[in-house]
């Protein structure tokens, strides 16, 4: 038996087999995306184009009937006029507050490690966490926020946070932005450290002030960091705004917090209409698609770029 | 493969996928097994049938109610049924209408139980004569009050709508905040801002569907916006909270008077000892002199694995031992009439509210809409929010209401 040839598991040649190599690693992790990911994308938009059922297989067949439906509902502009200004919201003050505090924590001064793991801190809490302590911090009765507007005597009545339109809107975008600025802290802090620090040396040779560094030398050297930042945040926040609304309003109150995302889950669960809900969550896939492939495609030119 | 490895494996595989244990193990996820009033009946309801039926058992799986309704209609819907499911009012019909429900009817005559005995909103789940869920439990809404702090605040008992507004008003002490009345005033969950306000909406006459038309802007309905309205904006009853925490703050002593269904009581019972001793009912004292109520249906679904065993145990939970432990045990009143222990009423007189209330409730699905009760109360929700935290008058709610109900009845007849 030692002296017989073994055969092989695969009667291919050694190169096949080494061109296969790389995609035998990747089955794995191709088939569990096949399975929680694709499969369920791809039912969704089977789904889509059938009659709305509650039992198990799929209703009648109507085409593009959903869509037209959706599109032309009474909610479908209101839920897609909040999505918008939801990850309008986020986008800019994710990029502000996070542009500001890695400023911040770019210069050297004492305690510096801490303050950065302290502005992180916000990112490594779960949503639904967070949700749970923002919705008792903005309690209208006994939050402490409104306990805070009054002993400091900002203002003698109580705010509604979550009790009124916009202020609902404002206080959960607030919520969201709170969880997300940590990645743009880091995502700039990093790209503030491919700056070489000569351009400043030699902009303040020329006598550049703070400002004029900022606008000239900063700004322009943080730009694809900005673009990265922008697409990604408007990505995960039109597609994926969901936990922080639901848990604090459930797209209340009078539906000025409902999203589209929040409407697809109504439509799924409360109202049993599985093929509408599914047209809505291909709409927001087909939407957050269009940024994703401005992502891929930037980060594919930034690669060419640095070769 | 070594056997030391296989069996852990193949343990794992049975909890994993239970249905496959044993042929006669009745799935039933309930949020109920992890309630203080009903786990006890069901866990008895368990117990008695097992023992009843060697070789057959009763899974027991608590589900928490924040996921229960989407589970229970993800499983469905995905054809992974349970056998037994928990529907509510609007539920029941949609669950009918969509033909996913098992008939009971032969069920039902071979126990020897009379449609006619069981409690009126069961004509929610019939269609055509049919027999689709049993009644497990009805919560008719009635008002409970805390005596004690009526008597400190030189309250008596309302008896009618001024008397209530008074004594709510009275009731009222910013600073040791304390409540006259609690009801729902957090935007959101649609399902409990319609179930919260629908007791005060009936008892002024009012209704947001009669006969499957719409009726917001009758002015019975009006009225009743109206006094919610004013409960809101004179800041009477607390802000932005749930119902959960409201309800504890009764349990605590700290809110007079709250509409709600007879389960209350084992919460107050579990709660704390004092309020429980102080705990009172009264029919609610508005206007039409009739309430709101709310049915928990049990049904077998057509996709059940064990669909005869757990109707047969449907048909158990119907026997008069089972029905006595309802009221004594969970304190609430059971799927059919006349079976209340005349010793539990004298033990417990509050009780007698609700089960006077029982007798004439309206179900809190839209009368003659049910079927699309979860689309309503999204709608009927919204407005009554707008009414609340966007300053909108009851009479503007009533009329867009209207319209957007109207709106919606069009859509369906399409």
């Amino acid at each position: 038996m030692g002296d017989a040839p073994r055969r092989a598991l695969f009667p291919l040649g050694r190169s096949a087999r080494l061109a296969l190599t790389p995609y035998l690693f990747l089955l794995p992790s191709f088939v569990a995306l096949a399975v929680v990911f694709f499969y369920p994308m791809l039912r969704a938009v089977v789904l889509s184009v059938y009659s709305n059922t509650v039992g198990g297989g799929l209703g009648q067949f109507v085409g593009l009937d959903q869509y037209g439906a959706v599109l032309s509902s009474a909610y479908f502009p209101r839920v897609l006029r909040t999505s918008v200004l939801w990850t309008a919201g986020n986008v800019v003050f994710v990029w502000g507050i996070g542009l500001a505090t890695a400023l911040m924590l770019d210069r050297r001064f004492p305690g510096r490690a801490i303050a950065r793991a302290l502005f992180i801190l916000p990112w490594a809490i779960p949503y639904v966490a967070a949700a749970l302590i923002w919705g008792w911090m903005f309690d209208y009765e006994f939050g402490v926020l409104n306990y805070l507007v009054r002993a400091t005597g900002l203002s003698s009545q109580k705010i509604n946070f979550l009790l009124a339109c916009p202020d609902a809107l404002i206080s959960l975008t607030g919520v969201s932005i709170w969880k997300l600025f940590p990645l743009g802290t880091v995502m700039f802090l990093a790209g503030l450290q491919t700056i070489p620090a000569e351009y400043y040396d030699a902009a303040k040779v020329d006598g550049a002030g703070p400002l004029q560094s900022f606008w000239y030398i900063t700004l322009p050297g943080l730009r694809n960091v900005s673009i990265m930042l922008t697409l990604l945040i408007t990505i995960w926040t039109f597609g994926r705004a969901f936990t922080i609304i639901f848990l604090l309003t459930e797209g209340g109150p009078a539906g000025c917090t409902e999203n589209i995302v929040i409407r697809s889950y109504l439509e799924a669960f409360k109202f049993f209409h599985i093929g509408t809900a599914s047209a809505i969550g291909v709409i927001v896939l087909v939407i957050s698609l269009v940024f994703s492939v401005a992502y891929l495609a930037f980060a594919h030119r930034k690669a060419e770029a640095n070769g | 493969m070594n056997s030391n490895l296989l069996r852990p494996l193949v343990q794992a595989i049975f909890v994993v996928f239970p249905a496959l244990a044993s042929a006669a193990d009745i799935s039933w996820p309930s949020f109920m097994w992890g309630e203080p009033n009903n786990a006890p009946v069901m866990k008895l309801l368990q117990e008695k049938f097992e023992q009843e039926n060697p070789g057959s058992s009763v899974k027991a799986v608590t589900v928490p109610l924040a996921v229960f309704w989407d589970k229970q209609f993800a499983d469905v819907a995905s054809g992974n049924s349970p056998d037994v499911v928990t529907l509510f009012d609007p539920d029941v019909r949609a669950y009918i209408e969509a033909d996913l429900l098992e008939l009971l009817d032969s069920y039902l005559a071979a126990a020897g139980i009379a449609i006619d005995r069981l409690v009126p909103t069961e004509r929610l789940a019939q269609k055509g004569g049919k027999t689709y869920a049993i009644p497990m439990q009805i919560n008719a809404r009635a008002l409970f009050y805390n005596e004690k702090l009526l008597k400190d605040a030189g309250v008596a008992p309302p008896r009618n709508v001024e008397e209530m507004l008074a004594a709510i008003r009275k009731l009222r002490k910013p600073d040791a905040q304390q409540f006259g009345y609690a009801t729902i005033s957090k935007p959101g969950a649609a399902n409990l801002v319609y179930i919260e306000i629908m007791p005060i909406v009936v008892g002024f006459g009012g209704g947001f569907f009669k006969d499957g038309k719409p009726s917001a802007n009758a002015p019975e309905t009006i009225a009743a916006l109206r006094f919610i309205k004013t409960l809101y904006d004179d800041q009477l009853i607390p802000r932005g909270m749930d119902t959960q925490t409201y309800r504890q703050l009764f349990v605590q002593g700290k809110v007079g008077m709250y509409a709600t269904g007879s389960f209350f009581a084992s919460v107050v019972a579990t709660g704390d000892k004092e309020t429980y001793a102080n705990l009172r009912a009264e029919p609610l004292p508005l206007p039409s002199g009739r309430t709101m109520s709310i049915t928990a249906f049990l049904a077998v679904p057509k996709a059940a694995k064990n669909k005869d065993l757990a109707a047969k145990l449907l048909m158990r939970l119907l026997k008069d031992d089972m029905q006595a432990a309802i009221v004594t045990m969970g304190k609430t009143h059971p799927g059919r009439l006349g079976v209340i222990p005349a010793s539990f009423v004298q033990e417990n007189p509050w009780f007698r509210a609700f089960e006077q209330a029982t007798l004439t409730a309206r179900s809190y699905a839209p009368e003659g809409a049910e079927q699309y009760g979860n689309e309503i109360v999204k709608i009927v929700a919204e407005h009554v929010e707008a009414m609340l935290f966007n300053g909108v008058s009851a009479e503007e709610t009533g009329a867009t209401l209207q319209k957007a109900l109207a709106d919606f009845v069009a859509t369906k007849k399409k």
